[in-house]
């Protein structure tokens, strides 16, 4: 980063955007074991900081079972880039949303989110059974770590 | 529903960044000297800070004590943000902090009306650390409602 004590009125620094994925059921029901990557690495010395996630759950008639909290997380590490949710809005037999943010995310080893995606995945088990497809969209800015 | 993998990038585009990198001797005083990040932005103008970014670049002594870090507003004192927590100030390694949350808190526009904006930190001073800081906040100048 080479401005410091500065104002900078064109996000020279990051764009702060949002980005929209589209889960399939087969991507909810892997996404335990294998975290869908939301927010591809940026690169050496950059960080992803994120404001806000949204998970809208389109019920598709059979719902899921099993599962977990869904947590948005710096890819292979565990740390939370926003909160997570419970499973309710992936396992009910309606359409649902939920929607996470930044503000009690705990504070994080930069070694642990520098260059890192950001993956959306859940804890405890694997969602099972459902046909059910989720579009989940996160705010975000690229920032320079140096 | 239309929405499918995308990216927006139109949005924040009128946002503002200020960014203020913190000597340790300033940490060691934020208690009781707030440091200027954000200078007023005139007469019947406002800031509203979206959201902001905490990052320590460690050295050899971690800080200790200290409080909760927060956004204000310059001569009034009244919040311009939610807190982020004060560990990311006391780890022993680089480490990053983002908070997102907008207060919902009223404040009178006096306080905030052609006011800049401050860091401080709550509870106590605090102590022992020598890493330095930087303080990235995004925001929007607004004229006041007449």
């Amino acid at each position: 980063m080479t401005t410091n004590n500065s104002t900078d009125n064109v996000i020279s620094r990051g764009k702060y955007q949002a980005i929209t994925r589209v889960l399939t059921a087969s991507d909810i029901a892997a996404m335990m074991t294998s975290p869908f990557e939301l927010i591809p690495a940026p690169g050496a010395n950059k960080v992803i900081i994120c404001t806000q996630g949204s998970f809208q759950m389109i019920y598709g008639g059979t719902p899921f079972t099993g599962g977990g909290t869904i947590r948005y997380f710096y890819g292979g590490t565990s740390n939370d880039a926003v909160t997570g949710f419970a499973s309710t809005v992936v396992t009910a037999s309606a359409n649902t949303a939920a929607k996470g943010n930044s503000g009690s995310v705990n504070p994080a080893n930069l070694a642990n989110t520098a260059n890192k995606s950001v993956t959306i995945t859940n804890d405890t088990s694997a969602f099972a059974g459902g046909n059910s497809k989720a579009i989940v969209k996160i705010w975000y800015m690229i920032i320079d770590t140096v | 529903m239309t929405i499918n993998n995308a990216i927006d990038n139109t949005i924040g585009n009128r946002w503002l960044m200020a960014s203020r990198d913190l000597t340790s001797a300033e940490i060691l005083a934020l208690f009781v000297t707030p440091v200027s990040v954000i200078p007023g932005p005139g007469v019947n103008k406002f800031i509203e800070v979206h959201f902001w970014c905490v990052i320590l670049f460690f050295n050899t002594t971690p800080y200790t004590a200290g409080g909760p870090l927060r956004l204000t507003y310059s001569t009034s004192a009244s919040n311009a943000s939610a807190s982020i927590n004060q560990g990311v100030l006391t780890q022993s390694f680089n480490s990053i902090a983002v908070n997102a949350i907008l207060l919902a808190s009223t404040v009178p526009m006096a306080n905030i009306s052609n006011n800049g904006i401050s860091i401080k930190n709550e509870s106590f001073p605090y102590s022992d650390g020598d890493g330095t800081a930087r303080v990235l906040v995004w925001y929007s100048i607004k004229d006041v409602p007449t």
